[in-house]
């Protein structure tokens, strides 16, 4: 029986993202593409909101909302394509929110039910990881 | 993660988005090795959005303090309002590419006051740009080539288009069609093109015409003064003044001037006497010539051949190739000057020596020679200094 090997990747490949080459204004236009997006919150305005103090980016759109946070925080998990949308992937806004934060948190609100939580990637990505192996 | 849905109230989402009654808020706490520069991020993606700006969709850049917002930007069209001389070819297109049908609308506009930096097409998907480009400057092969200075625009790029454009969101993923597409933009907007080639040439020449005119109306051009530092020995053929040679041309050279050497004489101000407009014309309209000089009064007229190739890359050369300009000009201007003279024009235009060893050359041909020497010394000068 042939034996095989789980090319499954680690949760610590994400830090490589982190570390990537990329910069503020892209890593926020795949946020925005996820709010503009027809088949994704098909917002018609976003604001964002930068709190010097508290060193806060904060994405706020008026779209449809998403059927599920969870999506956002997954690699790969895509809605498709869509009429006059640009995005497919489903990579950009997660690998957005790896590379740019240490701490996420998240709301969403359609038909007045909202579905919110919060990650911290710090922990996530690099404390655990590092402290686990030794 | 959370998948559980509960009932919204101002305990559980934040008021922002509770006041809109729908949509994201995503709140990110920014890693330490992540700095923002605020007005090139607003730039960017007012940039990115024009796409979807121009639309009607709205982005907000709000800057808070401790959670009070303190300042709000509205991001704009970052592509100006053409003036009311501008000329604009509109794009309304279907390409047809392997059976399918690729809607292109767009426009294209040549507007003087569009700066360099903004001459470019802008090729947008749905809401976002995501390409800004010149390719449309330059025929397929490569061999038409335009700045297109003062050209800028957008193509949007309709329904269809998704699969051919790249993951990064930033090109159309498929060489021959993007050619074509950027094939087809060129050679409708090739008559702008050349309009705004033209209008590039005519500041080139304008420039070209204020060194001249300087060099034509500072006489004091022939003496050289080193202001503050000690006079050296008058330059003379000999070599070992340490001067280097010049080359004369045949026949003796003419006398060089002396001077009292004043400092400051080199700065004084000699108010413009001689006016020079260099124009462009055409191959057919000057009979073949390079260039042709002409002077009526105190205005002197300078046609140059835009249809010679040698014109066309002296002005395409980044630099401009001035100096072969000037060469071309000044030889021709010369031939003019001694023409026309009257026997005070090159007293007017030289130091009165140089103008009496120009004088006491016999013959006009080598005469237009020696002045043409002189004029392109008095306008090399500065250049060398730059």
């Amino acid at each position: 029986m042939t034996k095989l090997f789980n090319c499954t990747p680690k949760p610590a490949m994400l830090r490589s993202v982190q570390n990537e080459r990329w910069n503020i204004s892209g890593a926020l236009a795949e946020l925005l593409d996820n709010s503009f997006g027809p088949g994704r919150g098909n917002a018609t305005a976003v604001t964002i909101f930068h709190d010097l103090t508290a060193r806060t980016l904060t994405v706020l759109d008026n779209g449809r909302g998403m059927d599920a946070i969870g999506r956002l925080f997954q690699h790969g998990n895509s809605i498709g394509h869509s009429i006059g949308d640009i995005g497919e992937y489903g990579a950009g806004g997660t690998k957005a929110l790896l590379w740019l934060a240490s701490r996420v948190s998240i709301w969403t609100l359609r038909e007045q039910m909202v579905q919110r939580d919060h990650v911290i990637w710090k922990t996530g990505l690099i404390s655990i990881p590092l402290t686990t192996r030794t | 993660m959370s998948n559980d849905w509960h009932i919204a109230n101002s305990s559980n989402t934040p008021s922002e988005l509770l006041a809109i009654g729908h949509g994201t808020l995503i709140r990110m706490h920014l890693l330490p090795t992540r700095s923002l520069r605020v007005n090139n991020i607003v730039r960017d993606l007012a940039r990115f959005y024009s796409t979807g700006l121009r639309k009607g969709r709205h982005i907000s850049w709000v800057t808070c303090r401790k959670g009070t917002p303190d300042d709000t930007m509205e991001l704009a069209d970052p592509f100006a309002t053409p003036s009311e001389h501008s000329r604009t070819i509109n794009f309304d297109l279907v390409l047809e590419h392997r059976g399918e049908h690729l809607p292109v609308h767009g426009s294209v506009i040549f507007d003087e006051n569009t700066p360099q930096s903004e001459s470019r097409v802008q090729i947008g998907f749905g809401y976002r740009m995501i390409r800004s480009t010149t390719e449309c400057f330059q025929s397929r092969d490569g061999e038409e080539k335009y700045a297109g200075i003062g050209v800028s625009g957008w193509l949007d790029l309709g329904e269809g288009w998704q699969p051919y454009l790249s993951t990064t969101k930033d090109a159309v993923d498929d060489a021959p069609l993007y050619s074509a597409l950027m094939d087809h933009v060129f050679k409708r907007i090739k008559p702008l093109l050349q309009a705004a080639e033209r209008k590039s040439f005519s500041v080139q020449f304008d420039d070209l015409a204020i060194g001249l005119e300087q060099a034509l109306n500072s006489r004091t051009g022939d003496v050289v003064v080193k202001v503050g530092t000690e006079m050296g020995p008058p330059p003379t053929t000999d070599n070992s003044t340490g001067v280097p040679p010049t080359d004369h041309p045949p026949g003796p050279p003419p006398e060089i001037p002396m001077s009292n050497g004043r400092p400051g004489d080199s700065e004084r101000n000699v108010s413009p006497s001689l006016e020079i407009t260099i124009y462009q014309e055409s191959d057919s309209a000057l009979e073949g010539a390079l260039c042709q000089a002409g002077i009526r009064g105190n205005d002197i007229f300078v046609a140059v051949n835009r249809d010679h190739a040698f014109v066309q890359e002296a002005l395409k050369a980044r630099p401009v190739n001035r100096m072969a300009f000037n060469v071309m000009i000044v030889d021709e201007l010369a031939r003019a000057i001694v023409e026309v003279d009257d026997g005070i024009l090159i007293k007017k235009i030289f130091h009165r020596d140089v103008a009496s060893a120009i004088y006491g050359i016999e013959h006009n041909h080598h005469r237009s020679r020696i002045v043409a020497r002189r004029l392109i010394d008095r306008v090399r000068e500065p250049l060398m200094a730059k």
